[in-house]
């Protein structure tokens, strides 16, 4: 066995190395990960605020806010459940932890998401919504975040080369979970009962409480965000474990 | 083999894969199916066999990348790793961040690697392309970069796959020289080849594995003669993996 140290340098200077190789890439290289999450909000808000004239004032930073946080969580799992799949050749080659290339997607998905709420926060500034008080809650929302999609995405990762047609599966099931988000409507109009199973969705419970610091600059529920962050705390431990005994299998089953 | 302490031990060792037959139906392919042999510290230890035979899944075995389905893979505490050449290499990336991305992937630690980077680039010859995009390369200089880096390895056992020299005449040459150099010093190796003078060169001891089995273990010139007489009479050209038992 190798020193624990040595897959933690591999673990970061592999997702330096494949942000460092994107951004190579292309003419405008780091430029993209600022203009892509730009160009995606842009279609967003045209279809819902231009053209259907939808939601009330606010509805553009309303829009945004859910917007950065659903693509951060959605790109970054769908990345994963092809992590190990799309590194057969290595992992074919060299006994390294399986759970390492999720992570590494992980790293580099949310270093990209950063750009996109670092867009996201110069338009609230400009538009007036400035930091408030409430800011300070950001670092427990991003942890959460973080938490879920570390368990979420590894979750994916560790099932899709037992089960290939997986992924295809998933990309259906996050469109719902987005619909189901109330990333381009506001769940307050959702009448009761229907509104508290709407909250148990995780995705949505995180929109909201986001909207919450940084449109309506409230402090969010801690409680509820602690139990979700420890919930996702011991799923990614269970996969963790799984991925470790079953770290021998994946070189078999992925070809 | 003066020092007769085991390294890695198999006991009818035996590995499938699955093969899809249908949409919800898969067959096992027994890939290995009775191997047993022990490799000793300080050894080279051949392995021929014709192509199919399982060499390559023996191998992952003996690096801990897989495990056996069947038998037992007794490793006596001893770090193994097969010679990889341009494992996980980024297009993108210099030859320079290879070398850091591919040595710590083989398991080569960060300063190790800085320590040796100037002997890499000097032994890759790539001059000044050691800091441009590999994907800049012709297939010949990526080889040589990749041998260079994985040359560095110094695993307890190493396992060689077919990997003598690589490159150009000259460069072939030169890696091939050194590879000998470090089978033939005290460093525990397992080769496998199909360059029958290479193994007899550099092997004391051989195993022949056949259609999944070992058929003999031993002094190399005695299972070469024994392989060479399998190869006259029969299967000559037919995969092994066809052959019934």
């Amino acid at each position: 066995m190798r020193a624990f140290h040595t897959y933690w340098d591999l673990l970061f200077y592999k997702a330096l190395a494949d942000l460092r190789s994107e951004a190579r890439r292309y003419y405008i290289a780091y430029l993209w990960w600022v203009i892509e999450p730009v160009l995606e909000m842009l279609v967003f808000y045209l279809v819902f605020a231009g053209l259907l004239k939808r939601g009330g004032p606010n509805f553009v930073q309303f829009l945004l806010v859910g917007l950065v946080v659903w693509k951060w969580f959605e790109i970054t799992v769908k990345h994963c459940g092809f992590a190990i799949i799309n590194s057969s050749g290595l992992i074919r080659q060299v006994a390294i932890p399986k759970i390492l290339f999720p992570l590494v997607v992980i790293l580099t998905d949310t270093f990209k998401a950063m750009f996109a709420f670092g867009v996201v926060f110069l338009f609230l500034l400009v538009s007036g919504f400035g930091p408030s008080k409430a800011y300070a809650a950001l670092p427990l929302l991003f942890v959460v975040q973080s938490l879920i999609i570390a368990a979420v995405g590894c979750l994916f990762a560790a099932i899709t080369p037992f089960f290939p047609d997986f992924m295809l599966i998933v990309s259906h099931i996050l469109r719902l979970i987005f619909y189901l988000s109330g990333i381009f409507y506001d769940p307050i109009k959702i009448p009761e009962p229907h509104r508290s199973l709407f909250f148990l969705n995780p995705l949505a419970r995180l929109v909201s409480d986001y909207r919450r610091v940084l449109i309506e600059g409230l402090w969010p529920d801690p409680l509820p965000l602690i139990i979700l962050g420890l919930l996702s705390l011991l799923v990614f431990l269970l996969v963790f474990r799984f991925m470790g005994r079953y770290e021998t299998i994946y070189p078999r089953i992925v070809r | 083999m003066d020092n007769l302490s085991p390294v890695i031990e198999l006991r009818n060792v035996a590995y499938y894969y699955l093969k899809r037959t249908g949409y919800f139906s898969k067959e096992k392919f027994w890939a290995l199916k009775d191997v047993s042999f022990t490799l000793y510290k300080g050894e080279s230890l051949g392995v021929i066999g014709r192509n199919g035979s399982g060499k390559t899944t023996l191998l992952q075995l003996l690096a801990g990348i897989t495990s056996p389905d069947k038998g037992e893979v007794i490793n006596y505490g001893h770090t193994a790793s097969l010679l990889s050449l341009q494992a996980g290499f980024i297009p993108y990336l210099t030859g320079r961040e290879n070398t850091i991305l591919n040595g710590l992937i083989l398991g080569i630690g960060l300063g190790a690697i800085r320590e040796k980077m100037e002997e890499i680039r000097e032994f890759s010859g790539l001059g000044e392309f050691f800091d441009q995009p590999i994907s800049s390369y012709s297939s010949g200089m990526r080889a040589r970069l990749g041998f260079s880096i994985a040359f560095q390895l110094d695993p307890d056992v190493l396992l060689v796959d077919e990997v003598l020299g690589v490159g150009d005449e000259v460069f072939r040459e030169k890696s091939s020289a050194k590879m000998k150099e470090k089978i033939r010093s005290n460093k525990t190796v397992v080769l496998v080849s199909h360059q029958l003078a290479s193994i007899q060169e550099l092997c004391g001891r051989t195993v022949w594995i056949e259609g999944g089995e070992s058929r003999a273990v031993g002094k190399t010139e005695d299972v070469l003669k024994e392989y060479r007489a399998f190869l006259k009479g029969n299967g000559h050209g037919r995969p092994s993996r066809f052959t019934k038992n």
